[in-house]
């Protein structure tokens, strides 16, 4: 597969005026999206990841480590209210990056019309604010203005997290047919892991700026091998009550401070498997076999503990039963 | 049977914008919590849920006015009261823990003292007793180093530990009954899962009765014994937990579940495009009609009231789902 984005050892560090010390937001991360893939990059606020997304995009100035793109790039944002200018029309707000690449006036329209009826939006909203639209509305918004240069790769930075769950699962069926129709690979920065499970083809789970677990998606949720990878699975609530305690694993307290960084393993500190070595080392990036990577001394010792459960598949069979009456 | 401690009748909640229509926020809300009861409201953004927790606090905003029906705590009719009289019983009876947690804390203000502050007000403490209970609370809230955290102001707190300063705060009197609007909503799931245990174990302790209000039906399925789902000022449809997720009956709840699911066949069934009529004149007798896979001409012509369809299920709707 060709690959579109590749990062090698991304380091982002942020000084904090007035001291030595350093916000350590993106410790060494490394990845790479092949052409029409979609990668999540999910964990918890404070984890990393929207700053990894911002290096991408290049509105930040890494550190350390490489970041290669071949081919253009767009972003969606999470607020889509915010994200678009509440004194400019709709029809405008999507015609700008066409501007960008010098398109002729005379094909824009055409174009813009186009991009609209593919993001399931009609012309009349070309001539509106975006106050006039629903949240739903406005992310199709910042979908179409994202798509309409025919971009390599897409940066989605949490696209759903503002809305309702049913605007939610719509914008999530929209963004797999664009992905089918046009072949854009996705960067699919979340903390929504119902989408992420749906959407993405491979999935990184980041702690204090580290990739902890990547793998293939359906791998990774079905047999979670680093023990917050877990806990944060675990912590997912599905609308059927017996799929409590699927797994088992729960954290403790709260995520360190990324400014004094624990020594060893970033997650001992929470962690019901950690001993004195995860205290004192940090464990190194382990293939497990199909590019299935874990960072973690203990991961043989969780999987014998940790029954494998995917609490997503489990949910499909109740939904089926429930609600293909 | 136990008495119910919060009962709500008929309300009805209205804001007169001026040079506007008005805006009918709640339409003849009709539900009640018993002691130990958790009630899960689940409803989109604009359903009505914040306007119902700030009726029951006495705190709707103008131009908001309660039009109709009462909103009986205790046996007594908030409705009725006077600012004075609700200034008592808010904060000590009736508590409400709402997002954004460091909103709500006095910056300037030790954390502890904070929570020691609602105790002397509202139970009358002196402040070592104050101090005392505040410090409890912040053990039983699971704050780590207690005796620290007293002492901090809420920008050194993380989220997950200003949200349980608030929590601390609204459970301090041991109230009778507490609305959490939204939440936990804000919080890491690792750091929510841990905020609703803590909140089961505490409602449970002291038989507390809570209001949980929500968008989200998965949280609701997990932590409430009850649930009401809540459409555009109106519930469409009640029942206990394990009820409704079964045997849901209001093509609503069931386009709620489909979002749940990852199969776009489902989905479709009960999805339709379209969103919430907000304005008035474009309201249909159903008000879901525009947005029902099921809808028929009667379901924009005639109302339909709720029904005890099941044991303790009820559901306002003309077709109901059975299976």
């Amino acid at each position: 597969m060709e690959t579109i984005l590749e990062v090698q050892g991304l380091v982002k560090h942020f000084p904090l005026p007035g001291s030595r010390a350093k916000v350590q937001a993106v410790n060494n991360i490394s990845f790479c999206i092949s052409k029409g893939e979609t990668l999540a990059l999910v964990g918890e606020s404070g984890s990393g990841k929207t700053t990894v997304g911002r290096c991408v995009l290049g509105l930040l100035e890494a550190t350390a480590g490489s970041i290669q793109l071949r081919g253009r790039m767009q972003l969606v944002f999470q607020e889509p209210a915010e994200a678009l200018d509440p004194r400019i029309r709709i029809g405008e707000t999507i015609e700008e990056p066409l501007r960008a690449v010098n398109l002729p006036p005379a094909e824009r329209g055409e174009r813009v019309a186009a991009v609209v009826d593919r993001v399931g939006l009609t012309v009349e909203i070309l001539d509106q604010y975006p106050l006039t639209l629903s949240a739903g509305q406005q992310q199709r918004v910042g979908i179409a203005r994202a798509i309409i240069t025919k971009p390599e790769l897409i940066v989605l930075d949490e696209p759903t997290s503002a809305l309702d769950p049913t605007a939610r699962a719509e914008i999530i069926d929209l963004l797999l047919r664009l992905q089918q129709e046009l072949g854009s690979a996705y960067l699919f920065i979340s903390h929504d892991l119902s989408a992420v499970r749906y959407i993405s083809h491979r999935i990184a789970v980041m702690y204090l700026g580290m990739i902890i677990e990547q793998g293939d998606a359906a791998e990774v949720f079905r047999t979670p091998r680093h023990p917050y990878s877990i806990g944060l699975l675990s912590s997912v609530l599905l609308p059927d009550p017996s799929l409590k305690g699927l797994t088992s694993i729960s954290l403790r307290g709260e995520i360190p401070s990324p400014i004094n960084l624990p020594k060893g393993c970033y997650l001992a500190s929470r962690c019901p498997f950690a001993d004195d070595r995860c205290r004192r080392e940090m464990p190194p990036a382990e293939d497990l076999g199909g590019n299935h990577v874990v960072r973690c001394f203990k991961h043989q010792e969780v999987a014998q503990t940790e029954r494998a459960a995917d609490t997503f598949e489990e949910f499909q069979r109740t939904a089926e039963r429930i609600l293909s009456a | 049977m136990e008495d119910a401690i919060l009962e709500v009748e008929d309300l009805h909640v209205t804001y007169h914008v001026y040079g506007k229509d008005p805006v009918k926020a709640l339409r003849g809300l009709d539900f009640e919590i018993k002691p130990g009861d958790i009630l899960g409201l689940v409803g989109e953004s604009g359903s009505g849920k914040t306007t119902l927790a700030r009726s029951i606090m006495g705190l709707v905003p103008a131009p908001g006015r309660i039009e109709r029906g009462r909103i009986l705590f205790d046996g007594e009719d908030l409705t009725a009261k006077s600012t004075e009289a609700m200034q008592s019983i808010r904060g000590r009876d009736l508590t409400m823990v709402v997002p954004n947690p460091r909103a709500e804390l006095n910056p300037l203000v030790p954390v502890g003292r904070q929570v020691a502050n609602v105790a002397r007000v509202h139970l009358g403490l002196s402040k070592a007793q104050a101090n005392r209970a505040a410090l409890e609370m912040l053990q039983a809230v699971k704050i780590s180093d207690p005796e620290r955290r007293f002492h901090t102001y809420p920008h050194e707190l993380s989220g997950g530990m200003a949200q349980r300063v608030v929590i601390a705060m609204a459970l301090v009197c041991s109230p009778k009954f507490i609305i959490s609007d939204d939440a936990t909503s804000g919080l890491d799931v690792t750091v929510q899962a841990q905020v609703l245990e803590l909140l089961n174990r505490l409602v449970s302790e002291k038989r507390t009765a809570m209001l949980y209000i929500t968008r989200d039906l998965g949280v609701t399925a997990h932590f409430c014994n009850r649930l009401a789902i809540v459409y555009d000022g109106q519930i469409v449809e009640t029942a206990n937990t394990a009820e409704l997720i079964e045997y849901p009956m209001h093509p609503y709840t069931l386009m709620l579940m489909a979002a749940f699911s990852q199969n776009p066949r489902l989905r479709s069934m009960w999805t339709k495009a379209g969103s919430r009529i907000a304005s008035e004149a474009g309201r249909q007798a159903c008000p879901f009609a525009p947005r029902c896979v099921r809808a028929e001409p009667r379901c924009y012509q005639d109302s339909v009231a709720l029904r005890e369809l099941r044991p303790g299920h009820l559901v306002r709707c003309h077709i109901p789902v059975t299976r």
